[in-house]
């Protein structure tokens, strides 16, 4: 989409306005996300710019650096790598991009938007995500929002996740849950186990399909610990 | 197994969410939406430099994706009303942490890293600019002194101090953090002197009113923090003792 990688320039007196004409381009945030890991090498940060255009990375960077967002530190060695490090500036963003993932998951697991294409599978890339693919199985996963059901079925080769509107009869975790209760889950203000053990959020599965569960669809790994203890003691 | 569908780019929370407001002015379309049901055409009023039909797309998409609906019933002219859903009302908090963030660039780093004066178009905070005055506030925020200019409806900003200023205004980026989004009130941050202003009180009006501050853009006669501001500055000075 042309339209998305431009800059765009809002020339307005507005700290929101300010704060998009700097980091509010569709990869932007990716990249500082990415660089909340710790200092990266150009060729780490390809990978999750994957799918941008070819000098993205390297516009965004230099746009980056040039804001004080990001700094380049060059390796003392002869021929070492060039690595890449935010700024106090860039962990500042650390508040606006955890707000973006609490929305993100909210539209993955919340009801799935109507619309014309609402009964067509949607198709998620999760390869990315899973630092050991062993860890995923093909399977399906059957969530029950507020009274409305979808289905999460994980494909291996390719590591998709599709989402289809209605049940499965197939499903080895069936989750049953409200909104209200999720969105307190992704905002940590309940946890995983507190959330399953007070009867809000009802789960029926092994315990380690459900951990593979929780794991695929990217929920924090100490969240996904302390649930597997409880369920397994 | 393969599977037709539309394909995402991946499963990611903050690629799910920048997919759609990763856009050119879709946060922008939310924000005046946070403060209730609104008209076309006072969205418009807002987005004032857009495109109708940049808008039309981004509207379209946010209703698509369940964040913008169409409000059950029209104005009495039959116009359409557009509101924000549950899912809509939780970018409250993505929009003020942007904007907390995006105040550093206004006020303080940005005029610090780019010497150059910068002119904005203040349309979307007021309008037409009718009782607007062709003047010069002088701010200095965390100890960076600029010059604000009005042009018309345009707003430019100058580094350094201005001449002749009608309107002065100190104090800190924290400080302007607090009023903004953490509830204390400007007249406290003047009792306080956390936040210093001088000036005639219609002047210091129209600059809070062209600078789009406090957030809010239209009704700004009725909001009380104008009000209170202004009630700060009738009281008759303090004598020291």
């Amino acid at each position: 989409m042309a339209l998305t990688e431009s800059r765009r320039t809002y020339n307005r007196f507005d700290p929101l306005s300010a704060a998009l004409e700097e980091v509010g381009d569709r990869w932007t945030l990716i990249i500082v996300r990415a660089l909340m890991n710790g200092p990266q090498r150009y060729t780490d940060l390809k990978v999750f710019v994957k799918g941008s255009g070819s000098n993205v990375l390297a516009e965004r960077l230099r746009r980056l650096a040039d804001a004080g967002v990001v700094t380049r530190t060059v390796g003392s060695r002869v021929g070492a790598d060039v690595t890449y490090q935010l700024t106090d500036r860039g962990w500042a963003l650390a508040p606006v991009i955890e707000t973006l993932v609490r929305f993100g998951l909210r539209s993955m697991l919340m009801g799935v938007p109507g619309g014309s294409s609402a009964d067509e599978p949607d198709v998620f890339d999760a390869s990315w995500a899973l630092s050991d693919p062993g860890l995923a199985k093909e399977e399906s996963y059957e969530w029950v929002v507020d009274g409305e059901a979808f289905t999460l079925s994980i494909v291996v080769p390719g590591l998709q996740i599709v989402r289809t509107r209605g049940r499965s009869k197939a499903a080895v975790v069936k989750l049953e849950t409200t909104t209200e209760l999720l969105e307190q889950v992704l905002a940590r203000t309940a946890s995983l186990e507190s959330a399953a053990k007070s009867g809000g959020m009802r789960l029926k599965g092994s315990p380690q399909a459900v951990r593979r569960m929780f794991t695929a669809i990217g929920f924090p790994p100490d969240q996904i610990d302390s649930l597997w203890a409880s369920l397994v003691s | 197994m393969s599977v037709a569908g539309e394909i995402h780019n991946r499963w990611c929370p903050l690629s799910m969410a920048l997919d759609l407001l990763g856009d050119p002015w879709v946060l922008l379309i939310v924000q005046p939406l946070l403060r209730g049901p609104t008209t076309r055409r006072a969205l418009d009023l807002f987005l004032a430099g857009s495109e109708a039909d940049d808008v039309q797309i981004r509207l379209d998409r946010l209703v698509e994706a369940g964040v913008v609906r169409t409000a059950a019933s029209a104005t009495e002219e039959g116009e359409a009303i557009f509101e924000l859903t549950g899912l809509g009302m939780a970018l409250a908090s993505t929009i003020e942490e942007l904007s907390r963030w995006g105040m550093n660039a206004l006020y303080t780093s940005d005029g610090a890293l780019d010497p150059q004066d910068r002119r904005f178009d203040q349309r979307w905070a007021v309008g037409d600019g009718q009782g607007l005055r062709d003047e010069t506030y002088c701010w200095t925020v965390d100890g960076h002194t600029f010059g604000l200019e009005v042009k018309g409806t345009d707003l430019i900003r100058t580094i350094g101090a201005p001449a002749n200023p009608i309107v002065s205004l100190e104090t800190s980026r924290d400080v302007m953090d607090e009023i903004l989004f953490g509830g204390t009130s400007m007249s406290s941050a003047i009792m306080r002197g956390d936040l210093v202003i001088s000036g005639p009180s219609d002047a210091i009006k129209r600059m809070f009113r062209i600078v789009g501050f406090p957030v809010e853009t239209s009704g700004y006669e009725s909001s009380t923090q104008i009000r209170n501001c202004d009630a700060a500055f009738r009281r008759p000075p303090r004598t020291r003792s």
